[in-house]
């Protein structure tokens, strides 16, 4: 088994293990509730009783910064799984039936990957109410057109294959060929879109938070703590500099998996 | 190359068409009647109806689609619920700061980038190599607000060395902390790239001949090698450039750079959609002109490209 011994797969997998764990665990390793106040503790700095300080009402920010890794894991899956579904679907219809199906589709894709996605992230994400959710159907809407691009083309490779020819003369069906024949045949690249994509999403939730079109206060999200703590960067510069700092470990984390994961089953990035 | 140009255009029309479009719907998904959000809470029923008259929300949706199409050619992008005034004048009034950012984003890209990706190049497989390659993983990683955060903090706050946020009087002491926070993911990406570029052609045969004949070691490798890895970097650098203006929004809100990002959160946090939509529009027509440009340099540099296609 080679996988484990790439050594970014190796760092970024131990990172996002350490990651899945912390949100996982969160309550056992905190000493305080994210969202409980103190207001005689206000911007104290970090010490043993507080690693990475307290906020502006209190809060003890390591609390925070580890009830956040749920929020980041949280948004960072389900947007990527969804982006993956609508892609898979999008790409496998246009690369499988071709013609006025597949020209309407790309047209689709082409007019997605024209908007700069930070903008179009936010204009979407402005239209529902503050929250998670939005952030959710934003990120969904947008990320998934790479996907369909990759699946078009895997799709289009695979039913020129004498064994679909072959199925397809048994009489199976156009879901069945699909489904069973050709998308095992393509979990390589959706799994390497999948993974490099995740630090992406997180890194996009931080952003919508940092902007308050994300979690709302006092929901322990890393781009909102970014966001307030900010403010009182020359008094209390760890309110900021901890979850921004987690933040970025995280997205480390899964761009090295996702490199990793892209050197060793996709032979043309092989170094 | 004219035949090429003019494909590449005519491709443009309908992804043009298709951005203008979800403009539109975007903006009328949003929640609530804009009279009412032109008006303000105050105005009266009749004052709302005036707005809605002379602004055309009260015709058809097709009816109104068919006037945005129209304003959208005559460069009229809307009226900002906040300020009342024309969105394309607002844009023109802060889109300059927002270039000056991108563009001093980008110099600082190319200069930290290609010298690093080239050193890279030239030792390959060195401790220098793997520094600078784990130094650009970590810098494609780092979360530009944050690292502007860093910046303010360390080099504006603690030491003192540069004005930590702000417009000033424009002076570039102003501009250098905001530049390098939004140039180093590119600085990261542009490292690789001339990196990799640079490794393919270095053991083509014709920078042996170069060598045989006597060259010097420098004009072999800028003069022979760079200039044929430097395609693909072009275009690494223009597409970044797009994204810079773009992206511009997190940088803009850190350092309260008075730019169109800056103005755009604003606008969120108002709910000017007017605003939103179209210096979303905005930019993302400034980012298809730009992959065009890039498309075309690009074709104008390698012939391969426009013959193949």
């Amino acid at each position: 088994m080679k996988l484990p011994r790439h050594p970014y797969i190796m760092v970024g997998g131990a990172i996002s293990l350490l990651l899945i764990v912390t949100a996982t665990f969160a309550p056992f390793i905190c000493g305080y509730q994210p969202d409980e106040i103190d207001l005689r503790a206000r911007y104290q700095p970090p010490s043993w009783q507080h690693w990475f300080g307290t906020d502006e009402v209190g809060r003890d920010v390591f609390s925070r910064v580890v009830y956040g890794a749920r929020i980041s894991l949280g948004i960072g899956l389900t947007t990527r799984t969804a982006g993956l579904l609508i892609g898979l679907i999008i790409g496998c219809l246009s690369g499988y039936y071709g013609g006025k199906t597949d020209v309407l589709l790309q047209r689709i894709v082409d007019v997605t990957l024209a908007f700069p996605f930070l903008l179009l992230v936010i204009s979407i994400a402005v239209i529902f109410t503050e929250g998670l959710l939005s952030v959710f159907i934003a990120l969904s809407a947008v990320m998934w057109a790479g996907m369909a691009r990759i699946m078009r083309s895997q799709v289009m490779a695979m039913k020129e294959r004498e064994y679909v020819t072959a199925i397809k003369a048994f009489g199976a069906s156009d879901w069945r060929v699909i489904v069973y024949h050709i998308l095992p045949n393509a979990y390589v690249p959706a799994l390497i879109w999948w993974t490099m994509g995740l630090a992406q999403a997180i890194m996009a939730e931080a952003g919508l938070s940092f902007l308050g079109l994300g979690a709302q206060p006092p929901t322990p999200s890393w781009g909102s703590m970014i966001h307030y703590g900010s403010q009182a960067i020359r008094v209390a510069p760890w309110v900021s500099l901890f979850p921004g700092a987690a933040l970025a470990v995280t997205v480390l984390g899964f761009n090295l998996l996702g490199e990793g994961l892209r050197d060793v089953l996709d032979p043309h990035y092989k170094h | 190359m004219f035949t090429y140009v003019l494909r590449r255009l005519l491709l443009m029309i309908p992804v043009l068409w298709g951005v203008v479009t979800i403009t539109f719907f975007l903006g009328r998904m949003a929640p609530g009647d804009p009279a009412d959000a032109m008006a303000g809470q105050r105005a009266s029923e009749e004052q709302r109806q005036r707005i809605r008259e002379r602004y055309g929300f009260d015709k058809p949706l097709l009816v109104q689609y068919g006037v945005y199409l129209l304003n959208i050619c005559k460069g009229d992008l809307g009226i900002s619920y906040d300020s009342h005034r024309p969105v394309a004048a607002i844009i023109a009034e802060r889109f300059p700061n927002t270039f000056r950012l991108a563009f001093s984003a980008m110099v600082v890209a190319i200069l930290l980038g290609i010298t690093a990706g080239l050193v890279s190049a030239l030792f390959p497989n060195t401790f220098y190599d793997r520094l600078a390659m784990v130094l650009s993983l970590i810098g494609i990683s780092t979360p530009v607000f944050w690292l502007g955060l860093l910046l303010m903090y360390f080099v504006g706050v603690r030491l003192q060395w540069l004005p930590p946020s702000g417009f000033g009087d424009g002076g570039i002491r102003y501009l250098i902390l905001p530049a390098i926070a939004l140039g180093t993911q590119s600085v990261a990406f542009l490292a690789r790239m001339t990196r990799a570029g640079m490794l393919e052609v270095m053991n083509e045969e014709y920078l042996v001949t170069a060598r045989a004949k006597g060259m010097r070691e420098v004009v072999v490798i800028f003069k022979h090698a760079f200039a044929n890895a430097v395609i693909p970097i072009i275009t690494i650098v223009g597409l970044d450039f797009a994204s810079y203006l773009s992206g511009s929004v997190l940088t803009e809100k850190v350092f309260s750079w008075p730019g169109l990002g800056r103005h755009i959160v604003t606008a969120i946090e108002q709910r000017d959609y007017p605003l939103i939509n179209g210096t979303v529009l905005f930019f993302a027509l400034i980012f298809i002109l730009i992959n065009l440009i890039v498309d075309l340099l690009y074709a104008y540099l390698d012939p391969r490209i426009r013959y193949e296609s």
